[in-house]
């Protein structure tokens, strides 16, 4: 018979030689590390993204989404105000809610229909007081003890954040002022208008998508549409900035043209006879002139919020993980509330960039299930990051990986590695 | 028995297409008979206009469209894929949930000839993928509407996908709503709608469904 071991917390990992700019691969595999993530990073002291303001505006909207792998629910009560509760009955846990939205003034879990107020409040329990003077729940069982799960919420320009953590600053103060600066850049209080939603589910842990967008030094290689069309590539003028904790991080740059230089030689990918048949799809608004000169800036939220803005397309990614060795990345495009038809257009046509057919973003995600592939039976080995030095320094030019070292350097405070 | 006499004897009374369809099977088959003998030579509009072989005729067109579309995406030649479609054409790959919520978001949108030839581009030239082989399953063809040249047509659809080691699997399944226009005797696609049931697909979607 096997033997009921008690519940132990600990992980039998050292962090290798070198520092932050080395990152151990058991990182991305050990499922033991992705329980303390799913602990202490999504159901702790974070603000994940859950949602738009717009997906719910009316009392009684609700939409189911994750935090890492814990279901939840964005709602707007009666009052008008957003609520996050988890979706998970206080009875015996049950995920009870079926709808991916709707809109309802309370919720009833099917299994034994307690049911609760959109804030969370436990308002019914069938049979409470027994039926025919037999069963019936105890004298001193208290309705108030036996609510929902609540998050704290956040709500800024729109867009919803939510921890499991009620001791958390503000979101201001947990992102900083250099994100909350690029923040925003894209989130300038106009109202947002949701374009839809992409979803796909990739074979790779989860922090090799986020390190993929703390990572300018691949998107300048890898991806023939964004060198040879200028959209990224490391000698036009470009930035990496890292938050001063190092979780959160932007990487910027401006549109360069298509054409073979001295300086990006290396860049074997830009093609300069790659044209397009209907260039329609990469005509481009200069949308952000007056906030700048990046055409491009693409963040980096921890844990869980990609923000993308390329050129006129502009999408929030969350990432949810059930596995250490998979992840799903759920995709919201939107615009703004002043976009005229064409406006509308132009982004439509430029989310061909991303997404799980994208013409940028496919290359992306083979690679990191590559990756991921690469890595599954070496957890001991190592991967390199010494791309632009060893420091974690801003820079203003993207080759470089500081990035990413900054984001190992949190994680391993974070994590005890 | 007294209830099929009954529809018969109502049948007459309506138009032609009601008629075709409530008309009973064994007088199907002799008036098609001498349909195909008589529509034959004359090949005149009128004789198109409801009869029942030119319905299957047009049905069995389509079906061959879709045929031929599914097996120029499945064997490799994806450099024909845009002469399914007229130079103005749309081509969407939207996800049920984005379909039924009205939002226009398609995971891929190409716009005229160029817009698909873009695509093929991206697929044969720019994008890095691993390799693999996709087979279409098209089935419940449908002709919706035809009015004149242009035709309205709808079938559900199974695209499987094999990737390097792996067993196959479900790549992507949902149905079509197409517009489909016959240009200088040919069917071709105007508008093409493939409306998938699962909103979360797997890594990648790299050839067109």
């Amino acid at each position: 018979m096997a033997t009921v071991l008690p519940t132990q917390n600990q992980i039998d990992r050292k962090w290798p030689e070198g520092g932050h700019s080395r990152v151990p691969y058991w990182v991305y595999t050990d499922p033991k590390v992705f329980q303390r993530e799913m602990d202490i990073i999504f159901g702790g002291r974070t603000y994940s993204f859950v949602g738009l303001e717009c997906e719910i505006p009316n009392p009684g909207d609700f939409r189911r989404t994750f935090i890492g792998d814990k279901p939840v629910i964005i709602t707007r009560d009666m009052d008008g105000e957003i609520r996050v509760v988890a979706n998970r009955c206080a009875h015996r846990g049950v995920k009870f809610c079926y709808q991916e939205h709707g809109n309802s003034k309370e919720f009833i879990c099917p299994y034994h229909q307690w049911t609760y107020d959109l804030t969370g409040k436990l308002i019914g329990v069938p049979f409470r007081r027994g039926v025919k003077k037999q069963g019936g729940m105890p004298d001193d069982f208290k309705m108030e003890d036996h609510g929902l799960q609540t998050l704290k919420v956040e709500v800024r320009n729109g867009v919803i954040f939510a921890s499991f953590a009620h001791d958390m600053p503000s979101l201001e103060e947990y992102f900083g002022p250099l994100m909350m600066h690029y923040f925003n850049r894209v989130f300038d209080g106009r109202k947002l208008h949701v374009l839809g939603y992409s979803r796909q589910r990739i074979r790779a842990n989860w922090k090799i998508k986020f390190e993929n967008i703390k990572d300018p030094y691949h998107a300048s290689l890898l991806h023939v549409f964004l060198v040879s069309f200028g959209l990224f590539r490391a000698d036009t003028p470009s930035k990496v900035e890292n938050d001063p904790t190092g979780l959160h991080a932007i990487q910027a740059a401006t549109r360069g043209e298509q054409k073979v230089t001295s300086e990006n030689l290396d860049i074997r990918n830009l093609d300069p006879d790659l044209k397009l048949h209907n260039p329609e799809m990469l005509q481009p608004y200069p949308e952000w002139v007056s906030k700048g000169t990046e055409t491009v800036v693409m963040h980096t939220f921890f844990p869980n919020l990609i923000i993308q803005q390329q050129s006129n397309t502009v999408a929030m990614r969350q990432i949810r993980c059930f596995k250490p060795e998979e992840m799903e990345l759920h995709w919201t495009f939107f615009g703004y509330e002043d976009d005229d038809e064409e406006m509308t257009l132009r982004r439509l046509r430029q989310a061909n960039l991303m997404g799980p057919a994208g013409f940028v973003s496919v290359d992306d995600s083979e690679v990191m299930e590559s990756a991921q592939s690469g890595i599954h039976a070496f957890p001991d080995d190592v991967a390199v990051v010494e791309m632009g030095g060893r420091g974690t320094e801003n820079t203003p030019h993207m080759v470089t990986e500081s990035s990413i070292r900054a984001f190992y350097k949190a994680y391993r405070e974070i994590m005890g590695f | 028995m007294a209830r099929k006499a009954v529809k018969r004897k109502k049948t007459p009374a309506r138009k032609k297409t009601a008629a075709k369809k409530a008309a009973p099977k064994k007088a199907v088959k002799k008036s098609a008979k001498k349909a195909v003998k008589k529509a034959a030579p004359k090949k005149t509009a009128k004789s198109a206009g409801g009869s029942l072989d030119a319905a299957l005729r047009l049905r069995l067109e389509v079906e061959e469209l879709y045929a031929a579309y599914g097996a120029t995406l499945d064997y490799g030649k994806i450099e024909e894929w845009p002469d399914f479609f007229t130079d103005d054409c749309i081509y969407k790959l939207i996800s049920r949930e984005n379909f039924d919520l009205g939002l226009p978001l398609g995971t891929m949108f190409a716009e005229k000839r160029g817009g698909l030839e873009d695509r093929v581009t991206a697929v044969v030239k720019t994008t890095v993928y691993h390799e693999r082989a996709i087979t279409h399953l098209i089935t419940g063809v449908r002709v919706l509407s035809a009015k004149g040249n242009a035709i309205e047509a709808t079938a559900n659809y199974v695209v499987l996908e094999t990737l390097p080691n792996q067993y196959t699997n479900v790549l992507n399944s949902g149905r079509y709503a197409d517009k489909i226009v016959r240009k200088g005797g040919k069917l071709l696609f105007k508008e093409k709608l493939c409306i998938f049931d699962s909103a979360l697909v797997p890594a990648s979607i790299i050839y067109p469904i």
